[in-house]
């Protein structure tokens, strides 16, 4: 079974941003919205070990999707390739999903009235492109295709940079998006991407 | 809007959504577009796809864009342009918001309240040329014609300047040169006998140690450099970064020297002493094609790598640590001249002689892996009538700046300032901001102040449009034609910008610009064509390439007219006195001048003040970009680093809000405080290009703190004319009630 996924290398980023803009511009996201992100950490002290690690992130295609589960209207679900897409026909904007993703990947998007989320830019790749942000990539740092495929090109970089997701003992919803190398997905993790998801009680319907 | 499927806008509820929602309101429908309604290559499919070429910032990066009828859906780099390689940056992505922002020039004006005063009155296309050219006509009766003067940045200012230079000034200048990367173009030339071509001819893809200098790439999105620099590291290549701030790039590096301002030079001749003291130095090169060595050697004695420690601050076994990646590398070393190099003035020439210099003992000009030698495009020029002879311009009257290869920006403001050599007295202004492009803005003032008539021409209204007599809005680069861009490289190229949408505005390109100005100065006969399909056609002819052609594909690849490497045996006749390559320079000494580079070291701030660094964002440009519907919401504004044990010694807060001061009176912000161990305790640091002023700048004004705003100190190097802008000294104290936002 084809399983889209991406494969993102963490010391080859330039931290440019490009890939949010060429997102945001692709998908029309709206005044404070972005389908993906681009943070910074800062770790060490000068004259010793200083650093600077960029996180950038992204929906992660989750296996287990927790964040469809808390969706009154059936707008968001997993399609058979496991890609997780919001309708925006059906979406009421009600944000019931927004915090049932461990990463922070759906937002609001003001102008749309909508939850936005990526949806590894599908049509565009059914028409056989790459997904914007990989495409424009200035440091060629991310890499896209079949992870369920171990012959797939991302699957190669998956194997050849030892990468993995972003998961802990904890939480762990399978998700599809890979990282490497280990030291500073580590940094990601110690500096809070992922959080333990939770209802919406406040704006459950 | 049609297009856009309609959606449902049930229930927009939900603490969550208010606040991304808060602050982001939408004033027009056209401007929704930016951020319209869920798009989809099935909902919105392109009729047409359209190669040009990027204005975002001067690269100029191949583009195609998607597009439906009036509409970009999306811009994505030309695959076969070398500047572009498929990909653009975060600012060339946004490209399209900027012809939907609400706050473009849309119409000629001229000023109806007091200069500066920013209040206009919309007039029609020939009113505002009948009145330019009263003026300048006025100005030329009174004063002569070099009393004009042109200021310009990108690529419609040729045509202007053809314009400028048929009705008889030979004053024209840019800030790319004085304000930018004038003071390398000096060093090489004085060295090589030859200026470096942009982009930078930096062999990435062959190299095996890239030395920079305050180098910021990845922060500063030079597109094909940063993704071959990438690439670079991906092969092996070893990184060394000279930066008192831990840039992006310099958290990347083999060796990270966090020197103290302004002793980059001091490395430098500590590499070259090592060079000489190990005889490491390439001397098939050196042999054949250099002059002074010997004087060099005696030279660098003193400059052991202890020493340059001491001047640096930074250990010796770091220095040492560098220079043995490069010595391993050799001579496929890329010692990078730098773009942004103008900081110290003078000093800028010497580092930029040690830089060259250096080069030169590796092997590494016109070698594999160093500096290559670019090929350039030749296409014929437009006919037209012989150029008037022009008087001297501005700073050859002055008998200034001997080496500088070109008129300067700060000569011409020194001239309109002070009338002398002899005065200038109308300026033309096109695609630059010379409040934030020019230092010390109150003598910019005092310039315009004795205008008696400044004409700009931009495509948003920036500072200097305030001050105006007369504004003509500009099409967008989306939406006009230019000139040619010709890419020197190791295969040269042609490439063209052709309209891709039609402006919504009453604005008109450039070149038309010119032309029709050009008629009412009675010098139209330099612009014999009637449509610009005409001149690009006759530009074109006997190049290889029609303008069907090169309008279809976008860019024209050619062969190279010369090797991009140096033949062992070639015997090159370098452009300079001695047909050498000069590491003496007997041409510095004669003018008074330093003939061999040294370092002079910058005194330290006062106690208790910061020197100011500024550098770039890579989402934004200059000052151009930050009112981009899609770059403003990406990067609103920018923040001042500040090292914890300096932030804490003043009692501030990371996240605080700060004013930024200097001594003269001058404040910018309210800022937020970054605290930040990647900048030197003795510097703050700040992306250059915001804290706007402009209030038809509806997204960027007010937004951030302006570096330009404060730094008044720059220093003139008589060299070449450039000017240093590091040479600021400024105090940070937390911002008021009052002045917070
Ligand atoms: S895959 Fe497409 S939608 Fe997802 S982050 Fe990248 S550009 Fe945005
Ligand atoms: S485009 Fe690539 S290099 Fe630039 S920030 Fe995004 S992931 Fe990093
Ligand atoms: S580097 Fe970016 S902004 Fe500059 S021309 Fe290229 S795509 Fe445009």
């Amino acid at each position: 079974m084809r399983r889209p996924g991406m494969m993102i290398e963490l010391d080859r980023c330039v931290g440019c941003l490009a890939c949010v803009s060429a997102c945001k511009e692709r998908w029309d996201s709206g005044p404070g919205a972005a389908r993906d992100w681009v943070r910074s950490y800062e770790h060490g002290k000068r004259g010793e070990d200083l650093g600077v690690t960029f996180y950038p992130g992204l929906c992660m295609q989750c296996s287990e999707d927790p964040c469809t589960a808390e969706c009154p209207t059936g707008a968001t679900y997993a399609r058979p390739d496991g890609i997780v897409v919001v309708d925006p026909q059906v979406c009421i904007g009600c944000g019931n999903c927004v915090p049932m993703c461990p990463y922070g990947a759906r937002h609001p998007d003001p102008e749309k009235k909508i939850v936005e989320k990526c949806n590894l830019c599908a049509p565009y790749v059914a028409r056989g492109e790459q997904p914007a942000c990989v495409q424009t990539c200035l440091a060629e740092c991310r890499h896209f295709g079949d992870v369920a495929d171990p012959d797939s090109e991302v699957s190669r970089w998956i194997r050849e940079r030892a990468a993995k997701p972003l998961k802990t003992a904890e939480i762990d919803v399978g998700p599809n998006v890979y990282y490497a190398p280990a030291a500073d997905r580590e940094v990601l993790i110690a500096n809070g991407a992922l959080k333990p998801t939770r209802s919406a009680e406040l704006t459950r319907i | 809007m049609p297009d856009t499927p309609n959606l449902s806008r049930r229930g927009w509820l939900g603490g969550v959504a208010a606040t991304a929602a808060a602050g982001a309101t939408l004033t027009s429908s056209s401007e929704a577009q930016a951020f319209s309604l869920l798009r989809s290559p099935e909902a919105v499919v392109a009729d047409r796809v359209v190669p040009s070429y990027c204005e975002l910032c001067f690269w100029n990066c191949g583009l195609l864009a998607e597009v439906k009828g009036n509409r970009i859906l999306s811009l994505r780099g030309h695959p076969d342009y070398p500047n572009a390689q498929g990909r653009l940056c975060g600012r060339g992505n946004a490209g399209a918001a900027s012809v939907i922002d609400r706050d473009r020039l849309k119409y000629p004006m001229v000023r109806v309240g007091a200069r500066g005063e920013g209040r206009f009155e919309r007039v029609g296309w020939k009113t505002a040329y009948r009145t330019i050219a009263q003026g300048f006509q006025r100005i030329k009766a009174e004063h002569g014609a070099q009393a004009l003067a042109l200021l310009y940045h990108g690529r419609g200012g040729p045509l202007i300047r053809r314009m400028l230079v048929a009705f008889g000034s030979p004053n024209y200048a840019a800030p790319s040169y004085a304000q930018c990367k004038g003071s390398r173009d000096v060093a090489y030339k004085l060295t090589f006998g030859e200026k470096l071509t942009s982009p930078e001819p930096l062999d990435l893809d062959e190299t095996r140690c890239m030395v920079l200098f305050g180098s910021h790439l990845g922060e500063n999105a030079h597109n094909s450099q940063v993704q071959e620099l990438v690439r670079a590291r991906r092969r092996g290549a070893s990184l060394v970064v000279l930066d008192p701030r831990m840039s992006t790039v310099a958290s990347r590096a083999d060796v990270w020297l966090p020197v103290r301002p302004g002793s980059d030079t001091a490395v430098l001749l500590a590499w070259i002493h090592l060079l000489l003291r190990e005889k490491a130095w390439n001397a098939a090169f050196v042999d054949k094609h250099t002059v002074g060595f010997e004087k060099l050697e005696r030279h660098v004695q003193p400059f052991t790598p202890e020493w340059a420690a001491a001047q640096a601050g930074v250990p010796a076994a770091d220095i040492l640590r560098a220079f043995d990646l490069m010595r391993k590398a050799m001579p496929a070393v890329l010692i990078h001249p730098g773009r942004h190099v103008t900081w110290y003035g003078e000093p800028d020439i010497q580092r930029g002689r040690a830089q060259a210099i250096l080069t030169a003992l590796l092997g590494a000009f016109w070698a594999p892996g160093g500096i290559f030698r670019p090929s350039s495009p030749t296409v014929k020029e437009f006919p037209g009538p012989d150029f008037p002879d022009l008087p001297k311009s501005v700073d050859e009257a002055a008998g200034k700046y001997p080496f500088a290869p070109e008129v300067t920006t700060t000569g011409i403001r020194e001239a309109t300032r002070t009338g002398k050599p002899y005065p200038v007295k109308g300026w033309f202004v096109h695609g630059t901001n010379l409040i934030q492009s020019m230092p010390n803005v109150g003598e910019t003032i005092e310039a315009i102040r004795n205008l008696d008539m400044l004409v700009v021409c931009d495509v948003m209204p920036t500072e200097i449009v305030q001050w105006a007599d007369v504004v003509l809005p500009e099409d967008t680069y989306l939406e006009r034609y230019d000139d040619l861009q010709l890419g020197a490289g190791k295969k040269p190229y042609i490439g063209i910008r052709q309209p891709v949408v039609t402006s919504p505005h009453d604005t008109r390109p450039a070149w038309r610009i010119a032309k029709e100005l050009s008629q009412e100065l009675g010098v139209g006969d330099q612009f014999a064509f009637e449509t610009f399909e005409e001149y690009l056609s006759a530009r074109l002819e006997g190049s290889g390439v029609t303008l069907a052609e090169l309008k279809k594909k976008g860019v024209h690849q050619l062969e190279p007219t010369q090797p991009a490497y140096l033949r062992p045996d070639e015997d090159f006749h370098w452009h300079t006195p001695t047909g050498k390559v000069e590491l003496f320079s007997q041409q510095l000494a004669d003018k008074g001048f330093s003939p061999l580079p040294t370092h002079t070291p910058i005194p330290e701030p006062p106690a208790g003040a910061f020197r100011l660094l500024y550098g770039r964002s890579p989402l934004h440009s200059f000052g151009r970009t930050q009112n981009n519907p899609i770059l403003h919401d990406l990067d609103s504004t920018n923040v001042v680093w500040m090292h914890p044990a300096a932030a804490s010694k003043l009692g501030l807060e990371h996240g605080v809000s700060v004013m930024v001061t200097n001594d003269k009176g001058d404040a910018t912000g309210p800022v937020s405080l970054l605290v930040t161990e990647r900048i030197a305790p003795e510097c703050v640091y700040m992306v250059h290009g915001f804290g706007h002023r402009s209030k038809g700048l509806s997204r960027a004004n007010g937004q951030g703190a302006s570096d330009s705003d404060l730094v008044r100190d720059y220093a003139l190097d008589p060299i070449g004319g450039t000017t240093g802008m590091r040479t600021q000294t400024v105090r940070v104290r937390a911002a008021q009630r009052q002045e917070r936002r």
